[in-house]
Protein backbone atom coordinates (compact mmCIF):
# COMPACT_ATOMS: atom_id res chain seq x y z
CA UNK A 1 0.00 0.00 0.00
CA UNK A 2 3.17 2.46 0.33
CA UNK A 3 4.09 1.43 -2.73
CA UNK A 4 0.67 2.19 -4.05
CA UNK A 5 0.51 5.64 -2.12
CA UNK A 6 3.89 6.82 -3.01
CA UNK A 7 2.91 5.78 -6.93
CA UNK A 8 -0.05 7.77 -6.49
CA UNK A 9 2.04 10.75 -5.24
CA UNK A 10 4.25 11.15 -7.95
CA UNK A 11 1.46 10.88 -10.27
CA UNK A 12 -0.29 13.58 -9.08
CA UNK A 13 2.82 16.07 -8.61
CA UNK A 14 4.07 15.40 -12.26
CA UNK A 15 0.90 14.95 -13.97
CA UNK A 16 -2.23 17.41 -12.22
CA UNK A 17 -1.12 20.45 -14.30
CA UNK A 18 -1.72 18.65 -17.39
CA UNK A 19 -5.39 17.67 -16.30
CA UNK A 20 -6.24 19.96 -15.01
CA UNK A 21 -5.99 22.08 -17.94
CA UNK A 22 -7.81 19.47 -19.66
CA UNK A 23 -10.45 19.78 -16.97
CA UNK A 24 -10.67 23.26 -17.23
CA UNK A 25 -11.33 22.82 -20.76
CA UNK A 26 -14.36 20.64 -20.04
CA UNK A 27 -15.49 22.84 -17.21
CA UNK A 28 -15.04 26.23 -18.11
CA UNK A 29 -14.21 26.74 -14.63
CA UNK A 30 -11.11 27.03 -12.69
CA UNK A 31 -12.61 26.09 -9.47
CA UNK A 32 -14.83 23.42 -10.99
CA UNK A 33 -11.64 21.83 -12.96
CA UNK A 34 -10.23 21.47 -9.86
CA UNK A 35 -13.21 19.75 -8.20
CA UNK A 36 -13.42 17.16 -11.12
CA UNK A 37 -9.98 16.37 -11.02
CA UNK A 38 -10.04 15.79 -7.08
CA UNK A 39 -12.83 13.81 -8.02
CA UNK A 40 -11.54 11.80 -10.72
CA UNK A 41 -8.12 11.20 -8.58
CA UNK A 42 -10.16 9.89 -5.71
CA UNK A 43 -12.22 7.43 -7.82
CA UNK A 44 -8.88 6.14 -9.60
CA UNK A 45 -6.76 5.47 -6.27
CA UNK A 46 -8.47 2.47 -4.64
CA UNK A 47 -7.27 0.85 -8.56
CA UNK A 48 -3.58 2.56 -7.95
CA UNK A 49 -2.02 -0.76 -7.04
CA UNK A 50 -3.00 -2.35 -10.18
CA UNK A 51 -1.98 -0.22 -12.41
CA UNK A 52 1.23 -0.98 -13.96
CA UNK A 53 1.65 1.51 -17.05
CA UNK A 54 1.66 5.28 -15.96
CA UNK A 55 0.19 6.20 -18.95
CA UNK A 56 -2.76 3.95 -18.37
CA UNK A 57 -3.35 5.86 -14.85
CA UNK A 58 -3.57 8.83 -16.99
CA UNK A 59 -6.03 7.57 -19.54
CA UNK A 60 -7.87 6.44 -16.47
CA UNK A 61 -8.46 9.64 -14.71
CA UNK A 62 -9.15 11.43 -18.30
CA UNK A 63 -11.76 8.92 -18.20
CA UNK A 64 -13.01 9.46 -15.09
CA UNK A 65 -12.94 13.38 -15.57
CA UNK A 66 -15.06 12.89 -18.55
CA UNK A 67 -17.70 10.35 -17.28
CA UNK A 68 -17.97 12.55 -14.22
CA UNK A 69 -18.74 15.94 -15.38
CA UNK A 70 -21.58 14.37 -17.92
CA UNK A 71 -22.66 12.93 -15.15
CA UNK A 72 -23.00 15.94 -12.51
CA UNK A 73 -24.52 17.80 -15.83
CA UNK A 74 -27.48 15.19 -15.60
CA UNK A 75 -27.33 15.74 -12.11
CA UNK A 76 -27.73 19.68 -12.36
CA UNK A 77 -29.56 19.45 -15.67
CA UNK A 78 -31.17 23.00 -14.88
CA UNK A 79 -28.22 24.57 -14.66
CA UNK A 80 -27.51 24.84 -17.69
CA UNK A 81 -24.05 26.91 -18.04
CA UNK A 82 -21.43 26.92 -15.58
CA UNK A 83 -20.30 30.45 -13.74
CA UNK A 84 -17.85 32.54 -16.01
CA UNK A 85 -15.45 35.17 -15.14
CA UNK A 86 -16.52 37.19 -18.43
CA UNK A 87 -19.83 37.15 -19.96
CA UNK A 88 -19.23 34.99 -23.82
CA UNK A 89 -17.84 37.32 -26.60
CA UNK A 90 -20.93 37.60 -28.76
CA UNK A 91 -19.26 36.73 -32.19
CA UNK A 92 -20.46 39.42 -35.05
CA UNK A 93 -21.21 37.81 -38.77
CA UNK A 94 -17.89 37.85 -40.53
CA UNK A 95 -18.36 39.49 -43.88
CA UNK A 96 -16.38 37.84 -47.16
CA UNK A 97 -12.87 38.72 -47.03
CA UNK A 98 -12.66 40.05 -43.77
CA UNK A 99 -9.93 38.68 -41.12
CA UNK A 100 -11.69 35.93 -39.35
CA UNK A 101 -9.14 35.65 -36.58
CA UNK A 102 -8.54 39.19 -35.17
CA UNK A 103 -12.96 39.28 -34.65
CA UNK A 104 -13.76 36.16 -33.49
CA UNK A 105 -12.65 33.85 -30.43
CA UNK A 106 -14.05 29.69 -30.99
CA UNK A 107 -13.31 29.45 -26.67
CA UNK A 108 -16.78 31.23 -25.58
CA UNK A 109 -18.78 29.56 -28.49
CA UNK A 110 -16.47 26.00 -27.14
CA UNK A 111 -17.76 26.58 -23.18
CA UNK A 112 -22.08 26.80 -24.80
CA UNK A 113 -21.72 23.06 -26.47
CA UNK A 114 -23.47 20.18 -24.88
CA UNK A 115 -21.26 18.43 -22.69
CA UNK A 116 -20.43 15.28 -24.82
CA UNK A 117 -19.73 17.70 -27.88
CA UNK A 118 -17.65 19.80 -25.95
CA UNK A 119 -16.12 16.65 -24.07
CA UNK A 120 -15.16 15.58 -27.88
CA UNK A 121 -14.16 18.78 -28.88
CA UNK A 122 -11.41 19.11 -26.32
CA UNK A 123 -10.14 15.10 -26.62
CA UNK A 124 -10.19 15.09 -30.32
CA UNK A 125 -8.58 18.59 -30.80
CA UNK A 126 -6.22 19.49 -27.42
CA UNK A 127 -5.31 15.97 -26.30
CA UNK A 128 -5.05 14.87 -30.16
CA UNK A 129 -7.08 11.64 -29.64
CA UNK A 130 -8.09 9.73 -32.22
CA UNK A 131 -11.66 9.00 -32.76
CA UNK A 132 -11.46 5.30 -31.56
CA UNK A 133 -9.58 6.64 -28.08
CA UNK A 134 -12.47 9.07 -27.86
CA UNK A 135 -15.27 7.17 -27.86
CA UNK A 136 -13.47 4.85 -25.60
CA UNK A 137 -13.03 7.56 -22.68
CA UNK A 138 -16.75 8.25 -23.47
CA UNK A 139 -18.33 5.05 -23.35
CA UNK A 140 -19.80 5.21 -26.94
CA UNK A 141 -19.37 4.64 -30.28
CA UNK A 142 -16.79 5.80 -32.58
CA UNK A 143 -20.11 6.71 -34.97
CA UNK A 144 -21.22 8.96 -32.16
CA UNK A 145 -17.77 10.42 -31.62
CA UNK A 146 -17.95 11.50 -34.97
CA UNK A 147 -21.74 12.85 -34.84
CA UNK A 148 -20.78 14.81 -31.65
CA UNK A 149 -18.08 16.17 -33.35
CA UNK A 150 -20.28 17.28 -36.49
CA UNK A 151 -22.59 18.63 -34.53
CA UNK A 152 -20.04 20.78 -32.33
CA UNK A 153 -18.36 22.25 -35.74
CA UNK A 154 -21.54 22.97 -37.40
CA UNK A 155 -22.33 24.76 -34.18
CA UNK A 156 -18.91 26.50 -34.23
CA UNK A 157 -19.24 27.89 -37.50
CA UNK A 158 -22.97 28.65 -37.52
CA UNK A 159 -22.03 31.10 -34.62
CA UNK A 160 -19.58 32.64 -36.51
CA UNK A 161 -21.98 33.02 -39.16
CA UNK A 162 -19.55 31.13 -41.48
CA UNK A 163 -21.24 29.14 -44.65
CA UNK A 164 -20.18 25.35 -43.94
CA UNK A 165 -17.77 25.44 -47.18
CA UNK A 166 -15.99 28.32 -46.05
CA UNK A 167 -14.06 26.58 -43.32
CA UNK A 168 -13.64 23.17 -45.56
CA UNK A 169 -9.84 22.34 -46.30
CA UNK A 170 -9.44 23.32 -50.10
CA UNK B 1 -8.11 19.06 -41.42
CA UNK B 2 -10.32 22.69 -42.04
CA UNK B 3 -9.08 25.61 -40.96
CA UNK B 4 -11.63 25.55 -38.56
CA UNK B 5 -10.13 22.30 -36.82
CA UNK B 6 -6.62 24.53 -36.78
CA UNK B 7 -8.02 27.42 -35.17
CA UNK B 8 -9.69 24.69 -32.01
CA UNK B 9 -6.44 23.60 -31.59
CA UNK B 10 -4.39 26.64 -31.56
CA UNK B 11 -7.43 28.08 -29.36
CA UNK B 12 -8.17 25.41 -26.76
CA UNK B 13 -4.13 24.66 -26.48
CA UNK B 14 -3.77 28.83 -25.48
CA UNK B 15 -6.54 28.23 -22.98
CA UNK B 16 -5.55 25.67 -21.11
CA UNK B 17 -1.51 27.01 -20.87
CA UNK B 18 -3.20 29.98 -19.36
CA UNK B 19 -3.94 27.65 -16.66
CA UNK B 20 -1.69 27.34 -13.81
CA UNK B 21 -1.64 24.88 -10.30
CA UNK B 22 -2.15 26.26 -7.23
CA UNK B 23 0.98 25.49 -4.84
CA UNK B 24 -1.33 23.82 -2.51
CA UNK B 25 -3.46 21.54 -5.30
CA UNK B 26 -1.55 18.80 -5.39
CA UNK B 27 -0.71 18.25 -1.12
CA UNK B 28 -4.02 19.05 -0.66
CA UNK B 29 -5.45 16.62 -2.98
CA UNK B 30 -2.82 13.70 -2.25
CA UNK B 31 -3.76 14.18 1.15
CA UNK B 32 -7.73 14.47 0.50
CA UNK B 33 -7.66 10.98 -1.43
CA UNK B 34 -5.18 9.28 0.93
CA UNK B 35 -6.29 9.96 4.15
CA UNK B 36 -9.90 10.27 2.73
CA UNK B 37 -9.46 6.27 1.58
CA UNK B 38 -8.23 5.54 5.11
CA UNK B 39 -10.93 7.31 6.99
CA UNK B 40 -13.55 5.80 4.49
CA UNK B 41 -12.14 2.42 5.47
CA UNK B 42 -12.12 2.60 9.19
CA UNK B 43 -15.20 4.25 9.04
CA UNK B 44 -16.71 1.04 7.55
CA UNK B 45 -14.91 -0.94 9.76
CA UNK B 46 -16.57 0.63 12.42
CA UNK B 47 -20.02 0.35 11.21
CA UNK B 48 -19.43 -3.10 10.50
CA UNK B 49 -18.79 -3.25 13.76
CA UNK B 50 -21.52 -1.24 15.26
CA UNK B 51 -24.21 -3.20 13.17
CA UNK B 52 -22.67 -6.62 14.49
CA UNK B 53 -22.97 -4.80 17.88
CA UNK B 54 -26.59 -3.65 17.14
CA UNK B 55 -27.64 -7.18 16.02
CA UNK B 56 -26.11 -9.05 18.96
CA UNK B 57 -27.86 -6.44 21.26
CA UNK B 58 -31.26 -6.85 19.24
CA UNK B 59 -31.30 -10.32 20.12
CA UNK B 60 -30.44 -10.08 23.62
CA UNK B 61 -31.79 -7.34 24.99
CA UNK B 62 -34.36 -5.68 22.43
CA UNK B 63 -35.90 -8.97 21.12
CA UNK B 64 -39.24 -8.38 20.15
CA UNK B 65 -38.67 -4.51 19.52
CA UNK B 66 -38.43 -2.81 16.34
CA UNK B 67 -35.24 -2.41 14.96
CA UNK B 68 -32.75 0.27 15.40
CA UNK B 69 -32.10 2.43 12.16
CA UNK B 70 -30.46 5.55 13.40
CA UNK B 71 -26.64 4.20 12.25
CA UNK B 72 -24.97 7.66 11.37
CA UNK B 73 -24.92 8.51 7.84
CA UNK B 74 -21.92 7.85 5.54
CA UNK B 75 -20.45 11.08 4.08
CA UNK B 76 -18.95 10.61 0.67
CA UNK B 77 -17.00 12.85 -1.57
CA UNK B 78 -19.93 12.89 -3.98
CA UNK B 79 -22.39 14.70 -1.40
CA UNK B 80 -19.52 17.21 -0.84
CA UNK B 81 -19.34 17.26 -4.73
CA UNK B 82 -23.14 17.55 -5.44
CA UNK B 83 -23.12 20.43 -2.85
CA UNK B 84 -20.19 22.61 -4.16
CA UNK B 85 -22.40 21.93 -7.60
CA UNK B 86 -25.07 23.34 -6.12
CA UNK B 87 -23.89 26.42 -4.75
CA UNK B 88 -22.11 27.45 -7.72
CA UNK B 89 -25.18 26.45 -9.26
CA UNK B 90 -27.21 29.05 -7.56
CA UNK B 91 -24.97 31.91 -8.03
CA UNK B 92 -25.31 31.13 -11.72
CA UNK B 93 -28.93 31.14 -11.49
CA UNK B 94 -29.03 34.21 -9.32
CA UNK B 95 -26.62 36.16 -11.86
CA UNK B 96 -29.04 35.06 -14.88
CA UNK B 97 -32.21 35.56 -12.47
CA UNK B 98 -33.16 32.39 -13.96
CA UNK B 99 -35.80 32.70 -10.87
CA UNK B 100 -37.21 28.22 -11.18
CA UNK B 101 -33.78 27.73 -10.19
CA UNK B 102 -33.41 30.10 -7.74
CA UNK B 103 -36.62 28.90 -6.48
CA UNK B 104 -36.11 25.29 -6.45
CA UNK B 105 -32.88 25.54 -4.57
CA UNK B 106 -33.90 28.11 -1.84
CA UNK B 107 -35.64 26.58 1.11
CA UNK B 108 -38.99 27.30 1.93
CA UNK B 109 -38.19 29.23 5.09
CA UNK B 110 -34.94 30.37 3.51
CA UNK B 111 -33.30 33.91 5.33
CA UNK B 112 -30.57 35.73 3.85
CA UNK B 113 -28.64 37.71 6.94
CA UNK B 114 -27.49 40.58 4.31
CA UNK B 115 -23.88 42.34 5.07
CA UNK B 116 -25.67 45.14 7.39
CA UNK B 117 -27.44 42.79 9.30
CA UNK B 118 -30.58 42.85 7.62
CA UNK B 119 -32.60 39.63 7.51
CA UNK B 120 -34.25 38.70 4.28
CA UNK B 121 -36.85 36.23 3.88
CA UNK B 122 -37.39 34.15 0.88
CA UNK B 123 -39.93 36.09 -0.71
CA UNK B 124 -38.31 39.43 -0.48
CA UNK B 125 -35.39 37.86 -1.90
CA UNK B 126 -36.84 36.36 -4.87
CA UNK B 127 -38.87 39.82 -5.04
CA UNK B 128 -35.42 41.52 -5.79
CA UNK B 129 -34.04 39.24 -7.78
CA UNK B 130 -37.09 38.77 -9.92
CA UNK B 131 -37.62 43.05 -9.70
CA UNK B 132 -34.26 43.47 -11.29
CA UNK B 133 -33.79 45.50 -7.59
CA UNK B 134 -31.14 43.49 -6.77
CA UNK B 135 -29.29 42.72 -10.05
CA UNK B 136 -25.98 40.45 -9.55
CA UNK B 137 -24.03 41.32 -12.60
CA UNK B 138 -21.09 38.55 -11.54
CA UNK B 139 -21.35 36.01 -8.47
CA UNK B 140 -18.84 33.65 -8.19
CA UNK B 141 -16.35 31.77 -5.86
CA UNK B 142 -13.00 32.89 -5.87
CA UNK B 143 -11.49 29.94 -2.73
CA UNK B 144 -12.39 26.90 -2.74
CA UNK B 145 -16.13 26.11 -1.20
CA UNK B 146 -15.04 24.47 1.89
CA UNK B 147 -18.16 21.79 3.06
CA UNK B 148 -19.22 19.86 6.05
CA UNK B 149 -21.88 17.35 6.20
CA UNK B 150 -23.82 16.32 9.19
CA UNK B 151 -26.09 13.93 7.89
CA UNK B 152 -28.99 15.60 6.21
CA UNK B 153 -27.30 19.07 6.99
CA UNK B 154 -24.49 20.55 5.72
CA UNK B 155 -22.36 23.95 5.87
CA UNK B 156 -20.73 25.15 2.97
CA UNK B 157 -18.46 28.28 3.34
CA UNK B 158 -16.48 30.35 0.76
CA UNK B 159 -15.13 33.86 -0.22
CA UNK B 160 -17.00 35.55 -3.52
CA UNK B 161 -16.44 37.94 -6.03
CA UNK B 162 -19.95 39.76 -5.84
CA UNK B 163 -20.71 42.44 -8.76
CA UNK B 164 -24.46 43.66 -8.06
CA UNK B 165 -26.62 46.87 -8.78
CA UNK B 166 -28.75 46.69 -5.76
CA UNK B 167 -31.94 49.65 -5.29
CA UNK B 168 -31.04 52.18 -3.09
CA UNK B 169 -27.50 51.09 -3.14
CA UNK B 170 -25.66 51.47 -6.12
CA UNK B 171 -23.57 49.54 -8.05
CA UNK B 172 -20.69 47.64 -5.76
CA UNK B 173 -18.08 45.47 -6.46
CA UNK B 174 -17.07 43.60 -3.14
CA UNK B 175 -15.43 40.98 -1.71
CA UNK B 176 -17.24 38.60 0.57
CA UNK B 177 -17.07 35.83 2.95
CA UNK B 178 -20.32 33.16 2.60
CA UNK B 179 -22.09 30.91 5.12
CA UNK B 180 -24.23 28.86 4.09
CA UNK B 181 -26.70 26.16 5.64
CA UNK B 182 -27.96 23.52 3.49
CA UNK B 183 -30.59 20.71 4.03
CA UNK B 184 -31.68 17.80 2.07
CA UNK B 185 -35.07 18.03 1.87
CA UNK B 186 -36.79 14.80 0.00
CA UNK B 187 -33.39 13.87 -2.04
CA UNK B 188 -32.65 17.28 -2.81
CA UNK B 189 -30.05 19.61 -0.99
CA UNK B 190 -31.89 23.61 -0.11
CA UNK B 191 -30.10 26.11 1.12
CA UNK B 192 -31.84 27.32 4.28
CA UNK B 193 -29.44 29.92 5.90
CA UNK B 194 -27.14 32.26 4.35
CA UNK B 195 -24.98 34.48 6.07
CA UNK B 196 -22.45 37.27 4.28
CA UNK B 197 -19.58 39.15 5.04
CA UNK B 198 -18.37 41.70 3.47
CA UNK B 199 -14.27 42.10 3.01
CA UNK B 200 -12.80 45.19 4.27
CA UNK B 201 -16.40 46.48 5.63
CA UNK B 202 -16.74 47.99 8.93
CA UNK B 203 -20.40 47.70 10.27
CA UNK B 204 -22.31 50.41 9.71
CA UNK B 205 -22.52 53.70 11.85
CA UNK B 206 -25.75 54.15 14.15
Amino acid sequence: MARADAAFTEFVTTRSVSLLRTAYLLTGDRHLAEDLLQTALTKAYPLWGGIREPRAAESYVRTAMVRTLISWRKRHSWTRETAFAAPPEHPQAVAPGDDIESRTRLWPIVLTLPPRQRAVVVLRYYEDLTEPQTAEILGCSTGAVKSHNARALHTLRARLGEPEDAWRSS
Amino acid sequence: MSPLEDRLRTELSEEAEAVELRPEYVSGTVQQVLVGRRQRRIRALALAAAAIVIIVLSGVVLAGQGRDDSSPPVIDRATVQNLRQTERARLTALVEADMPAVQQVLADDFELITPDGTPLPRDAYLGAVASGDLDFKAYQPVTPIETRVYGDAAVLRYKSHIDVVAKGTGHRTDGAWHTCVYENRDGHWQIVWEQTTLVGQLPPEH
